[in-house]
């Protein structure tokens, strides 16, 4: 339950693109990286954030992975907090749970 | 008594024998054909070529009566390559016989176009790719609606108002970033835009699709690995085609970069490759290469979080199963892999290279057009 606290809902398909693809910005406009940095920038300013996946014409593991899984190795959120801030919406569960496992596996990079 | 010109009595004086003066001669013609030929370069590189000049330096190349890379692709592939050396190494122009042309398949006439558009782009219309028609009907009107006269600027010559029949094709698509939105085109495009395509298997096809322009992005173009012939960089050709007998759905996806092959050997890792070497009896061929990727699924940035792509790739085929393929084709390597799994998966190396990586993904046309 979301309750009474500080929510942004993030809806992927009317926030972001219908058509995600791509890790980089370089790959292309609505790549990972781009959506990583406005997720970041919304899980920093709110209590929590709903980011609601459906809608789009599909994901790439590559932009799954760059969105999700670089809050933990590039924007240094840990998964644990990430578990307390973000949640994830979709009819497709196999997607949510691949969502997470990319932040779990992920570690956060060393520099 | 025989008037000798000033010019021939020194020329005679000057010059000890008859042998010298042959050897003189000779020299002077030799320097003057090399001058002659740097100034032809010259003229031909800065300003259109005479008709007649133009007419004895182009490469006629006919093309074969079955234009096909699955069931004739050493005689297919060698077009390519013909096209590629006669346009991009030896700068000439080039002429397609399509007269005897009785079959052509999507993916082929999708390579054509992209070697069409780079020999374009790279001489900027100094030098062209022209042609003339196919006999067959059939064949003319699939080559017109994919767009093919338009990138040889021949007329369109047919009055086109129903899809072609049996194989339906349509335009290609190509970009050089990763545009999802294109995927969605090509859908419509094929479809028509009024059905409504099953979401799963749509959303996989996406996903493989896109997985495969970041692919090209990421790793076909690579600095490291130097080509003699010049690219158009992270350049992507796509197309769709609908088997009506047969009822299946083709997408067709293809790039000119170095090749999975090419790129495997230095970029994954080398217990890994060993292993897979071991384990499938491989020999470091193209095809076992391909198969050796597909098999390993890392990234050859060696990076753990990376590398998952061609899983993607394949996913579409792994969701659908029965009657679903995937065919790769990359350098010289061919894969085919169904939903038996990797195990089953079929690969082979061939004699020529196709200049690229091909990816056609074949599915069942009622897998993604549900039932009414």
């Amino acid at each position: 339950m979301i309750g009474t606290m500080k929510t942004k809902i993030l809806n992927i398909s009317k926030d972001f693109s219908r058509f995600p693809a791509g890790r980089f910005l370089k790959d292309g406009s609505y790549s990972g990286e781009a959506f990583r940095v406005i997720l970041a920038r919304a899980l920093k300013n709110n209590e929590r954030v709903l980011v609601e996946m459906d809608g789009t014409a599909g994901y790439g593991s590559s932009f799954l992975e760059e969105a999700f899984g670089g809050l933990v190795r590039v924007e240094g959120i840990t998964s644990t907090d990430l578990r307390k801030k973000l949640e994830l919406d979709s009819e497709d569960m196999s997607l949510v749970d691949e969502v997470w496992e990319y932040i779990e596996m992920t570690q956060p990079s060393t520099i | 008594m025989k008037k000798v010109s000033w010019k021939t009595r020194f020329w005679e004086k000057s010059t000890k024998n008859k042998k010298q003066r042959k050897e003189i001669k000779r020299k002077r013609k030799r320097k003057n054909r090399a001058k002659h030929a740097a100034y032809m370069k010259r003229r031909v590189g800065k300003q259109r070529a005479t008709p007649e000049y133009r007419k004895k330096k182009y490469a006629r190349i006919i093309l074969p009566k079955r234009f096909d890379l699955l069931n004739n692709y050493d005689k297919t592939a060698q077009c390519f390559e013909l096209i590629r050396n006669a346009s991009l190494n030896q700068k000439r122009d080039v002429r397609l016989v399509l007269k005897n042309l009785e079959f052509i398949q999507p993916a082929a006439m999708l390579v054509l176009g992209a070697e069409i558009y780079r020999c374009s782009k790279i001489h900027a219309g100094k030098l062209g790719i022209g042609g003339d028609y196919p006999d067959d009907q059939n064949v003319e009107i699939i080559l017109q609606i994919f767009g093919f006269f338009d990138l040889i600027k021949v007329q369109n010559r047919l009055e086109i108002s129903e899809p072609s029949d049996p194989i339906k094709v349509i335009k290609f698509l190509t970009d050089n970033w990763v545009n999802g939105r294109l995927v969605k085109n090509l859908e419509e495009n094929l479809f028509g835009g009024k059905e409504k395509t099953d979401k799963g298997a749509s959303g996989k096809l996406f996903s493989g699709i896109t997985e495969a322009m970041a692919n090209v992005s990421n790793h076909a173009y690579v600095d490291s690995i130097k080509s003699k012939i010049p690219g158009l960089r992270n350049q992507w050709w796509m197309t769709g085609a609908i088997d009506k007998k047969n009822q299946l759905f083709n997408a067709i996806f293809f790039d000119q970069g170095v090749g999975i092959p090419a790129t495997v050997p230095n970029n994954y890792p080398s217990d890994q490759l060993k292993e897979i070497s071991r384990r499938y009896r491989t020999k470091n061929a193209d095809g076992d290469l391909i198969h050796a990727a597909m098999a390993l699924g890392r990234t050859r940035t060696g990076e753990k979080h990376r590398g998952k792509g061609l899983t993607d790739i394949r996913e579409l085929i792994d969701s659908v199963g029965q009657e679903s393929v995937l065919k790769i084709i990359s350098g010289k390597g061919q894969y085919i892999y169904d939903s038996k799994g990797i195990e089953h998966a079929e690969f082979k190396t061939n004699k020529t290279s196709l200049g690229g990586t091909m990816i056609e993904w074949q599915i069942p046309l009622g897998a993604i057009l549900p039932k009414r």
